[in-house]
């Protein structure tokens, strides 16, 4: 706590009577009533219990129950020698005496427990006001209070401080002219409606200081209820959240120039590929041309240059075109839907075909699946294709497809008996042209499996590859899954 | 109607693989193109072709205006035309059937395959199909 902080001990004295006035009072107190008993005697004859009574009641009013109680004591004392027969002894004549002393400290007894039972309410209260005002210093802009009406009475420190204003100056609705002022008739229009309906409050604004500075403040508050019904006051907080919605901006504009920089990148990849088909293809033709009409009439190194350079075309349109397929993943104008993952996975197989005779896919577990219908086909088409591609020639080629269900996933895999994937590699492998084995092996580009990366992290997922079956392979991957409907959050629980 | 030279060379060089014996024709821009077929100077004595293949990016009168100028001409809009280009995007092939377009035929990525499409077309438009006189 800072000097000057607007933080007040909690625990304090109700009422700050010093020892001395305590002290005389509760001795000077029935002193006087017996007195004023004295001098009204002869005209009214009073009796004495309600005037002494009223002097340990005003004693335990002014200085609290312990002194309450010394004052009983002597007033009892005072009551017992000058006013019980027989006077001016400490004797009790008979019983009604006896009755009257008994009563008498009895009624104070009580009065006594009642004031201070007031009293430690009021304490309570004051206790737990002084809690709030900590409490609603802590954090800035700290706590408000207003009345019924919306009428601001108060305002924390921390407020007062940042905005340089006083307690007068936000009082009503003078603290609307610190919004700023595209913001201050709606603010006022909502806090109106708000007082008016009872709602919750929950609204955030931007502030101006006389310095210039602007802040953004979230303000909160509830109605706080009368027990007889209808409302006391209005009680709130408000927040600094500047950071947070500075920090907000800066990540809104991060993601805006990434996903602009990403389109760029996207179309510059696109239009690329694109333009580079057309001069690819007079290139190839007229290599073609070349072959044709003089095969065998230049010498066999003529012929064998040709035919390099008409297989480098023919690679070199491969790649391209692979290359624009790679690019429209992920762009499909088609939503995502829940689609069975069986018929995709058949749908795969039946664009795969045909399959040598001695392929056999098997399957487990296939649920449904929250994706792009057309993608998954494509996806699961290029897995089967190269566990086929990629199978031990002397054996049977065994695929496994299963998938199962997990919170907010579902993981799926292909598995295979194949040639498999050294561990070294396995990272590798999704990478755009990137390839084990030379095209004389095995055919291919090296584009499907950085477009079965591509399709599932366009998901948001993941694939990975893992040991298979014998020493085959084992792609593996993982979408998050959303529940669409009652009926899927049922088989989520299943 | 092909603007291109080696692309009208691949044209002659897949016909005469082909041993056709029709005549090849071209025009290399259309402005040309409308000329030729409304036989104005300098083609004045040009013959009425029996088949078109037509390519959409023709400089000084684009290959679009130049086929929905021969559908709406009642003397040529009973010539085929055949697009013959190097786009493949749905948005032209759908524009160029709806200037009715009898086909469209994207430009193939080498010669054997390019000789195959011409073989088929002469199959298809001379042999299959019956034209008007």
């Amino acid at each position: 706590m800072n000097s000057g902080s607007p933080l007040v001990p909690v625990r304090t004295r109700l009422r700050n009577r010093s020892t001395f006035t305590c002290i005389s009072l509760t001795i000077a107190l029935p002193i006087i009533a017996l007195l004023i008993n004295e001098w009204l005697r002869p005209q009214l004859k009073p009796s004495f219990e309600p005037i002494l009574t009223a002097s340990v009641a005003g004693v335990c009013w002014f200085c609290g129950r312990y002194y309450g109680a010394a004052a009983l004591v002597v007033s009892s004392v005072v009551f017992e020698y000058f006013f019980l027969a027989p006077y001016y002894t400490f004797d009790l004549a008979g019983v009604n005496e006896a009755l009257r002393f008994g009563f008498f400290v009895a009624v104070n007894g009580l009065i006594i427990a009642l004031m201070s039972n007031l009293y430690d309410a009021e304490a309570a209260v004051l206790r737990s006001d002084r809690m709030y005002r900590n409490l609603s210093e802590l954090l800035p802009f700290g706590g408000w209070i207003a009345d019924e009406d919306g009428n601001m009475r108060h305002v924390a420190e921390s407020f007062r401080r940042t905005f340089e204003c006083t307690m007068e100056q936000c009082a009503g609705l003078g603290w609307t002219s610190l919004i700023v002022e595209d913001e201050r008739e709606k603010v006022i229009t909502e806090w109106k409606a708000c007082v008016a309906k009872g709602y919750f409050w929950d609204f955030e604004y931007r502030m101006k200081n006389p310095r210039g500075e602007v802040y953004t403040v979230l303000s909160r508050g509830v109605p706080v209820a009368d027990p007889h019904g209808g409302r006391l006051s209005w009680i709130g907080m408000c927040l600094d959240v500047t950071e947070r919605e500075r920090n907000l901006q800066e990540r809104l504009r991060q993601a805006r120039d990434i996903a602009r920089f990403n389109a760029e990148l996207d179309q510059l990849a696109y239009v690329s590929a694109h333009d580079l088909q057309e001069p690819l293809r007079t290139i190839a033709s007229y290599l073609q041309l070349l072959q044709r009409r003089y095969q065998g009439q230049l010498d066999a190194d003529a012929d064998q240059f040709i035919n390099y350079a008409v297989g480098a075309a023919n690679h070199l349109r491969q790649l391209l075109q692979d290359l624009m397929r790679l690019q429209t993943v992920g762009k499909s104008p088609r939503p995502k839907d829940r689609h069975e993952l069986r018929a995709l996975v058949d749908r795969a197989i039946a664009n795969v075909a045909p399959l040598p005779d001695d392929t056999y896919i098997e399957f487990g577990d296939l649920p449904t699946i929250y994706c792009h219908d057309v993608e998954f086909i494509q996806l699961f088409e290029q897995l089967i294709a190269n566990a086929v591609k990629y199978r031990r020639p002397a054996a049977a080629c065994h695929i496994r497809i299963a998938a199962e269900r997990g919170p907010g996933f579902v993981s799926a895999y292909v598995r295979d008996n194949g040639v498999g994937i050294a561990p070294e590699f396995r990272d590798r492998i999704f990478d755009v042209f990137q390839r084990l084995h030379s095209r004389s092996e095995y055919p291919g580009t090296g584009i499907g499996l950085a477009i079965c990366r591509k399709i599932v992290e366009s998901h948001g997922g993941r694939i990975w590859v893992e040991n298979g079956e014998n020493g085959g392979a084992c792609f593996c991957f993982t979408v998050p899954d959303i529940a669409s409907g009652p009926d899927d959050i049922h088989k989520l629980k299943a | 109607m092909e603007d291109s030279p080696s692309d009208v060379r691949l044209m002659r060089e897949a016909l005469s693989a082909h041993d056709s014996s029709h005549e090849l024709l071209v025009v290399t821009d259309g402005e040309q193109a409308v000329r030729f077929l409304r036989h104005e100077p300098p083609y004045t004595d040009s013959p009425r072709p029996d088949l078109v293949f037509l390519d959409l990016n023709l400089p000084r009168l684009d290959g679009r205006d130049v086929l929905s100028m021969m559908k709406a001409d009642p003397a040529l809009r009973s010539i085929p035309v055949i697009v013959l280009t190097t786009s493949e995007s749905d948005q032209d092939v759908h524009n160029a059937y709806d200037l009715h377009a009898n086909c469209y035929i994207r430009k193939p990525g080498d010669f054997d395959e390019f000789l195959r499409i011409v073989r088929a077309c002469d199959d298809f438009w001379f042999h299959i199909v019956r034209l008007p006189k």
